[in-house]
């Protein structure tokens, strides 16, 4: 049991602990971590953040990675905003931000342009089909993922089951707007685990 | 707008412009666990509702966005950047993507702010009570974060933190995670195995390529947690060439 953290904890193995020293720097870092992410940033910013630099304990990575997970948006667009504030406030929250999505912003452009040049090339357009059908297996992935967490639900996994059967049903047969759908489906839920949960 | 246009089927009004940027304004605070979560009613909207994109535009945006470097969230910009290329050229192209991302991070990144802001002030508060473990004492955000703990949900590539935690937390991160690990894992090892095979009849070694890794790495989250850290794999953890290897 590691000594509990305060605001600004000792990494274990270094003096001081290290922080970025600039805006400068957190934007250049998150720049750096986010352009060697293939599919996904988080495993890099973890390795980049708590290993190389330090920045934060593995703890304190998990702690706010939890928090960034609940939060809506983009997970790893929210850690970063996290990271940065925690050191140079809203301007670092920006910093970091912008990190994240400036040069993968303009890279998935260049990407996209040389797409479009080439999209009439056989080869190329059955490339991106396939890896479209990749994509659409990788959010059914989420979601089975994500139905894990059910197992020790209040509700039952019966009920969750038909409440993810309705929802499914809604959104990709009916195609009723997503807002409604949640927001009904979500807050009868709601309501129903509120009721069963122990006073 | 002395752009020529590119496809010039499409004409956007402001008022169109406004829906855009009001649908994802909408979208972001209801995009809990990442934003691709909200993916299909991008679709219901952009392709089906307002036909502004083309399906193909859509399945392709993702499809780049996922296999590029950067946070997945860019496939929001791709989304714009067509619609606004479809409506004229590369600068309403640009106003699409601004639109779009600004939709899309405005409330949810004001939102975690405030939330990150308020939880740095209640560490030191704890901090300052004299508490032993922050983990300990965390009673309300450990179980915020146990109720809707999304651990194993990196659906894109099976990569996240995986190895073994330090003192107390090591303790939570196996109760939380072992007893559905199990189950999910292989799920989506085998959905995107089937992905893999889908694509695999497209015939093309790029997809083939991708469709493996997918796989691989969500292999590699599935294995069993030991000291190492499994990610970057090495160059053997790609040696598998069919999915039915893995």
């Amino acid at each position: 049991m590691r000594a509990p953290p305060d605001e600004t904890p000792a990494p274990p193995h270094a003096g001081a602990p290290p922080q970025p020293t600039s805006l400068t720097d957190l934007f250049l870092s998150f720049t750096w971590l986010a352009l060697q992410g293939f599919g996904g940033v988080l495993a890099v910013v973890q390795r980049e953040l708590v290993e190389r630099k330090r920045w934060l304990t593995r703890d304190e990575f998990i702690d706010d990675w939890a928090v960034a997970q609940i939060m809506p948006g983009p997970n790893v667009v929210n850690l970063s905003l996290m990271v940065g504030s925690r050191y140079f406030g809203l301007k670092g929250a920006l910093a970091a931000l912008a990190g994240m999505l400036c040069v993968p912003l303009v890279v998935v452009l260049l990407l996209a342009l040389l797409y479009a040049h080439y999209a009439a090339h056989p080869g190329v357009a059955g490339a991106l089909r396939g890896m479209g059908a990749v994509s659409a297996g990788l959010i059914a992935a989420t979601g089975l993922k994500l139905a894990g967490a059910l197992t020790g639900n209040v509700l039952g996994l019966r009920v969750c089951a038909v409440l993810g059967v309705l929802c499914f049903v809604a959104i990709a047969v009916l195609r009723w707007p997503l807002v409604y759908v949640l927001l009904g489906l979500g807050g009868v839920a709601g309501v129903m685990a509120y009721r069963r949960l122990p006073p | 707008m002395n752009e020529v246009p590119l496809l010039g089927v499409l004409v956007l009004s402001l008022q169109d412009w406004i829906t855009l940027f009001l649908h994802y304004l909408s979208l972001s605070l209801l995009s809990i666990g990442g934003a691709i979560t909200t993916a299909p009613d991008m679709h219901r909207f952009l392709v089906v509702q307002q036909h502004w994109l083309s399906d193909a535009q859509f399945t392709t945006s993702l499809a780049i966005a996922q296999s590029a470097p950067g946070p997945n969230v860019l496939f929001i910009a791709l989304l714009g950047w067509n619609v606004g290329v479809n409506a004229g050229g590369p600068l309403t192209g640009l106003l699409g993507v601004f639109v779009t991302m600004l939709g899309i991070l405005i409330p949810s990144t004001t939102l975690t702010y405030a939330a990150a802001q308020w939880g740095q002030r209640n560490r030191q508060l704890r901090a300052g009570a004299g508490f032993q473990s922050r983990h300990g004492t965390d009673g309300g955000g450990a179980a915020f974060g146990h109720q809707l703990d999304f651990g194993d949900q990196h659906w894109h590539c099976g990569k996240h933190p995986r190895q073994p935690l330090d003192g107390q937390r090591a303790v939570v991160g196996t109760d939380r995670r072992g007893g559905r690990g199990g189950v999910a894992q292989p799920l989506t090892f085998a959905v995107a195995a089937s992905a893999g095979g889908r694509a695999g009849r497209v015939r093309a070694d790029l997809t083939q390529y991708q469709a493996v890794v997918v796989v691989c790495l969500n292999a590699a989250g599935a294995a069993p947690r030991t000291g190492k850290r499994r990610w970057p794999p090495t160059r053997s953890g790609f040696r598998p060439r069919r999915a039915s290897e893995c």
